[in-house]
């Protein structure tokens, strides 16, 4: 389905689809982290001792939560499920979005793997799988192993897929996505011998180069 | 660089992804190239020609370059 304004632009729901794609993301992570903070919560919890009103309210609160993210993760599964079925794709690009949905699941699987695999199992802190804490070792080795099959796979499968469009925006976001790399590693790098700024942290680094490919990908493939 | 792919399509009576699907591209693909966001690669520039029984020259215009 497709409406035309005066721009000439046909816009379909592709936009509310790469939304829908970010609620899902979020409420997935929301699920994860939320379900980690409540089994964190209960666990902490002596059961010889009845839960006061405060304690019963947060817990509440944190199932519940919990519950919600799955139910909206859920739902944006179906709706996104039945646009794309309802859509005329070519082919390539129905792949694509296969691919990119296993990409997903992958990501959420290597999620779970860090969470449960930390000393205090599922019960750790959520945001504690972004930090250098301490791993067990079969966790360590399942998601080195994931991430040296699985994933080269997925992104080889992705790259013949995809058409040259779609390719040039990833190719343009990788390039400022280098040079963010490039610029803030060397600064903070610079900083923290100077006693500015905390010694370099290589996840931050990681993430802020990932976030500003991805910034660039999405807007030279949506704008 | 300008180009003559929207008229084309909408003379056909086609959508932006009944276009995209015939090309095997993305909707996405068919909007950057139809309002110059994109110039095509030369694989993609024949399949588009082809697809209208036409040259490349005459759907694809650099006069503004």
């Amino acid at each position: 389905m497709t409406a035309q304004t005066d721009d000439g632009i046909e816009h379909t729901p592709a936009r509310s689809r790469l939304a829908s794609v970010f609620g899902l993301v979020g409420s997935s992570l929301g699920a994860i982290f939320l379900a980690g903070a409540s089994v964190g919560f209960f666990s902490a919890h002596d059961p010889s001792r009845p839960l006061s009103t405060v304690g019963l309210l947060v817990g509440a609160g944190l199932v519940g939560g919990t519950v919600l993210c799955l139910w909206l993760a859920a739902r944006t599964v179906l709706g996104l499920s039945r646009s794309a079925r309802s859509e005329i794709v070519a082919p390539s690009v129905r792949k694509g979005r296969t691919l990119t949905v296993l990409s997903g699941l992958l990501g959420a699987a290597i999620a779970v793997i860090m969470l449960i695999g930390q000393p205090q199992g599922f019960g750790a802190p959520a945001f504690s799988i972004f930090s250098d804490a301490p791993m067990q070792g079969w966790a360590a080795i399942a998601l080195i192993a994931l991430t040296c099959t699985a994933l080269p796979w997925i992104t080889w499968a992705w790259h013949r897929a995809i058409d040259e469009h779609e390719f040039d925006a990833y190719r343009e976001g990788a390039l400022y996505g280098l040079y963010a790399y490039s610029l803030i590693s060397f600064c903070w790098w610079l900083g923290a011998r100077a006693a500015l700024l905390p010694s370099v942290d290589g996840v931050a680094v990681f993430f802020a180069t990932y976030t500003v490919w991805g910034a660039v990908w999405l807007w030279k493939r949506y704008r | 660089m300008n180009n003559r792919l929207k008229v084309l399509r909408a003379e056909r009576n086609w959508s932006q992804a009944e276009l995209a699907m015939r090309l095997d591209v993305s909707r996405q693909a068919v909007n950057a190239i139809e309002t110059g966001k994109h110039d095509p690669s030369l694989p993609l520039a024949f399949r588009i020609a082809r697809l209208f029984a036409l040259s490349i020259e005459e759907i694809f215009d650099d006069s503004a370059n």
